[in-house]
Order: C-alpha cells, then structure tokens, then sequence
C-alpha cells in the first residue's frame, strides 16, 4: 500500500467557509482526508457535510456516537453528513481530528465512505471527547472528483485538511 | 506535485516481556502520525497511552461491542487515553490497535486522538481522547499491566502534510 499526498489546506486568519479538493486524480484505489479542525459557529460542536462533484444530494449514512457513558446512533437521516467537528464555544485551542475514507472512488459503483472522529469539547465535560463513527453511501457511480468539506458558520483559523490517495 | 508518504519513523519488537514501550525524540516535520500495535498479554490487561510524559491532562470517551455487551467509559484530565479499555486482552490472544495522532506537533491547538482496537478473544471498541496541551507530541508512551508479551510490536509512522 502507498499512501500518497495530493494536496494540504491550511485556514488561515479569517477562516475559510468550506475546505474544497478539485481535479481528484483517478489513478488511486481510495482516497484519505485527514481533518483537524474547528467550526466557526457558536455551539458546542457542529455538523460537517461533504459536497461530492459540487453535489449535496444522493447521500446518506449510519452514525455511532460514544457519548458519556452512552453508546447510541442512527441509521440513515443525516442527509451528506460525514462527521461532527469541534466548534466556537469549546475553549480555544480544541480541534477535532477527523480520518475519512471513500473507497473505490474512481470505478463505476456506489461509493462508499466512512469517517471516525474524536471531537473534544469543553461545555459538555472539560476537554472530554465525543467519539462519532459514519459509514455513509454516495448512490451515484460517477468517478469522485472533487470534495467539499462544509460546516455552519465556516472553519476557524488553524484548521488543517490534508488528502492522500491510497494505491 | 503528489508526495509519496507514511515514512516508518520506528518500529520496535518486544524480546522480552516490559511493561511499556516508548517513542521519544519524535521528529516534528510529519503532519500526523499513526501507531499500529500487535501485542499480548501475560494474563488479562489494557493497554494505554501518555504524551510527553504527562501525568494529567488526557481524557477520553470509549464505546465498545464486547463479548460482556455494548459497554462505553469515560475520564477526564487523568495520565492516560487507553489503546484497549473494554476489550482487554486474555493472555495467549493477540490484540490489535490502529492508533492516529493529528497535527501532533502543532503549538496552536491541543491534541486528539483516535483509536481503533480489539481482538477475537473479548470484542472490538473505538476512543477517541483528547491532550489538553498545546506543546508539541515528542513522546509517546504505551504502557500495560501486566506486561506485554515476548513478539509484541510496534510502529510508529509519519504522515506528509507538506508536498517535499
């Protein structure tokens, strides 16, 4: 396995209202994007949705969350939503980190994608986590060129995405 | 330019039975780095992580599929996030752990962890954790009790966030 890096995005002062890659080469088997990051919004944590080929549609996911002493989730309902990200209200200087993967990005199937987050927080317990986990599908078999990271209110300074093909 | 990446930085091989196992001195100039773990136990254990040497200010969250049941924990400002927590490992089984350290070394945000572990003998779990610091991870210690078995092992790789 070779894990090969395409491109690094680093937010600047400001932030940055959405975290694109564009022009995906086709030559890999999966694609990786490791995310640290923080929402502008102020709340606890936000959601954080993939735009994949410029499109919000044809996805959906399950969700796990470990929360306190709780495990729970959902199957389906969350729209392009791909994971949860540390956000405004939490003390500064907490991040999330964030691994996705979307297998089988180039051939002509469904694409599947799957994400694992730990997002710390500081309201709900000082600096205690939430784990989230999201395994989603994208129904269409058109070749994944371009992704797009959103979140409410945009990413704050700081917040690093980088995206690696997998070979 | 694509950069081709996830450098070994080391690998350790246990020879004889220990109790930890410590990456020191880790080279800054990596975006992120990953552990991947294989190791025993001489009876049933966890496995758990301490940054720099850090007796206080690692939390964490767990949710587990154990052979017990679902099972989920948590602990706050303590010196440890655990690699294994609800799946300990019996001895004579082998658990696995895939453990992801992002932007470790920045100086402008605190640190999180992720890890994904298990083995056949007790279930599988997922944690994530969180170092309240905003120092730079330069060491990295996974320490069990009991001791880690004689073939146990460890690696440690870089990940590129910069195109050389």
């Amino acid at each position: 396995m070779a894990m090969t890096l395409l491109e690094t995005i680093e937010v600047g002062s400001g932030g940055a209202t959405a975290l694109e890659f564009t022009d995906i080469p086709q030559e890999g088997l999966h694609l990786c994007i490791l995310l640290s990051a923080r929402s502008s919004m102020a709340q606890d944590d936000n959601g954080l949705g993939v735009e994949i080929n410029g499109s919000s549609a044809n996805s959906n996911a399950a969700r796990l969350l470990g929360y306190n002493t709780t495990v729970t989730g959902n199957v389906g309902g969350v729209a392009n939503g791909i994971s949860q990200i540390a956000a405004d209200n939490s003390n500064a200087g907490l991040f999330s980190s964030t691994v996705m993967v979307f297998s089988s990005y180039a051939s002509n199937r469904q694409k599947r994608y799957s994400s694992e987050s730990a997002i710390p927080t500081s309201t709900i317990a000082t600096y205690r986590p939430l784990t989230y986990i999201y395994n989603g599908v994208w129904n269409q078999t058109a070749a994944i060129t371009a992704l797009k990271f959103t979140s409410g209110d945009g990413f704050m300074e700081h917040t690093t995405a980088s995206i690696y093909i997998i070979s | 330019m694509a950069t081709p990446t996830y450098d070994l930085l080391e690998s350790v091989t246990l020879e004889t039975a220990a109790s930890s196992v410590t990456f020191s001195s880790i080279d800054g100039s990596y975006g992120d780095l990953v552990i991947v773990a294989d190791w025993g136990f001489d009876g049933e254990g966890d496995l758990d992580i301490r940054l720099n040497s850090d007796t206080s200010n690692h939390s964490f969250v767990t949710m587990a599929n154990t052979t017990s049941g679902r099972a989920s924990a948590t602990g706050e400002n303590g010196n440890y996030i655990p690699a294994s927590y609800h799946a300990s490992a019996d001895s004579g089984t082998y658990p696995s752990a895939i453990i992801n350290f992002l932007d470790y070394s920045a100086t402008d945000k605190n640190k999180s962890v992720l890890v994904r572990s298990g083995n056949l003998a007790s279930g599988i779990e997922a944690m994530s954790g969180t170092y309240a610091s905003t120092s730079a991870v330069t060491t990295i210690m996974l320490f069990s009790s009991p001791n880690m078995i004689i073939g146990s092992t460890f690696n440690l790789y870089g990940i590129a966030k910069e195109s050389a």
